[in-house]
């Protein structure tokens, strides 16, 4: 069992073991958070620099493995669905929307870049299908909003949901069964517009 | 269709606020089964994504860290596709544990790790195209070890990674601290009833 500092301390000396410093960076970010309102505090300003993050510059990427897990027999999804929707809608409209300059405001805001999202389940302490199911419906449909909506514009979106059912993904096979497959779920997410 | 995502408040067990999330428009209601709504492909993968597969290999003990905690005991590694890192984890990883949950590289890390790095030509025959993070911005929550985070910037150097953490742990120390207070609580009024 372990606290939050030892969960930094973690995080960092894996950072320092493997000569990333310079370019992978830990912070705290409960889940629940509002990614744009902890913008500062996740992304110190010295960090910040040659990023323009705060200035328009989104969150392109959001991951997370092995989070799908439940705590006290139940699987409470909420709180992580909110902060990966905020850092999807992370920066100012104005700036996501500069490239688009011709088309109407309507257009405009369909047309804002996407946030790419990588989550990788696999059933423990509970968290079966069921349990995981409006989770991942709840994604589904925020992406599925930002794919009707990017339609006439071009911009390519989907979701999918990729079981491996391969066990020779990874040699270290203690980890891979039938029972328990392993779930990659990608999705575009939307921006700020799509999601009041 | 319309998201809505209302604040509820803190939550007392520290994992953050609480959320209510709904679809304001919608009145049906959820469909019994996920895969109705996400089209899921069983993944096969190619020859040469089997041969450069990220794996995972116990590397050996490198004892407690310099932290109070005992449980730091395990190198790893994380490799495949010209990467590899280095990992510290608590435990072992090998019994499903509660403790150290955090703290411990799982199985979907390297199964994440291959499916990134799987070429476009590879990922053709499944629903996705393959990715590059050249240059791009890159979250990763709940990192526990951080093995994808690094992984990543390992893989693309010109990506800039944020591995966070949450406070699951602290959750956890919460439950302890109240099993020990009722504990205590029964064990005091058993011995006053004896008495």
């Amino acid at each position: 069992m372990t606290d939050l500092a030892e969960a930094q301390d973690l995080l960092r000396r894996n950072i320092a073991l493997n000569g990333l410093e310079g370019r992978c960076f830990a912070a705290e970010l409960p889940f629940g958070t509002n990614v744009d309102a902890a913008l500062q505090k996740i992304f110190p300003s010295k960090d910040l620099e040659g990023l323009n993050i705060g200035k328009g510059r989104r969150i392109d990427v959001v991951i997370a493995s092995d989070c799908t897990y439940s705590y006290m027999a139940k699987f409470t999804w909420e709180p992580l669905a909110h902060t990966i929707l905020s850092a999807a809608s992370c920066g100012s409209s104005s700036e996501k929307l500069h490239s688009v300059e011709t088309a109407g405001e309507e257009r405009r805001q369909s047309c804002m870049p996407t946030t790419e999202l990588w989550l990788a389940h696999q059933e423990r302490y509970g968290a079966n299908d069921k349990a995981v199911r409006p989770f991942f419906d709840f994604l589904a449909q925020a992406s599925e909003i930002k794919s009707k909506l990017d339609s006439s514009c071009g911009i390519p979106t989907s979701s999918s949901f990729v079981e491996i059912k391969h066990p020779q993904i990874g040699e270290d096979s203690q980890f891979y069964s039938e029972e328990y497959p392993l779930r990659i779920f990608h999705a575009l997410l939307p921006g700020k517009s799509a999601v009041s | 269709m319309s998201l809505l995502i209302e604040e509820k408040g803190d939550d007392p067990a520290c994992l953050g606020s609480l959320f209510e999330i709904s679809d304001s428009d919608s009145e049906n209601e959820a469909p019994t089964n996920y895969t109705s709504i996400i089209p899921t492909v069983a993944m096969q993968p190619s020859k040469e994504m089997l041969e450069d597969s990220v794996s995972l290999k116990v590397k050996g003990d490198c004892g407690s860290s310099s932290t109070n905690s005992t449980a730091i005991s395990h190198f790893v590694t994380l490799s495949g596709h010209d990467t590899s890192i280095d990992l510290v984890q608590f435990n072992d990883g090998v019994e499903d544990r509660l403790e150290g949950t955090g703290g411990v590289c799982w199985g979907c890390a390297p199964a994440l790790c291959s499916v990134l790095a799987t070429s476009n030509a590879e990922a053709n025959s499944v629903s996705f195209q393959g990715t590059d993070f050249s240059g791009k911005l890159v979250l990763e929550l709940g990192a526990g070890t951080g093995a994808v985070g690094l992984w990543i910037a390992a893989h693309w150097p010109s990506a800039k990674v944020r591995v966070t953490t949450l406070r699951c742990y602290c959750f956890l120390i919460v439950v302890k601290l109240q099993v020990l207070i009722i504990l205590s609580y029964l064990l005091t009024n058993t011995i006053g009833y004896i008495d």
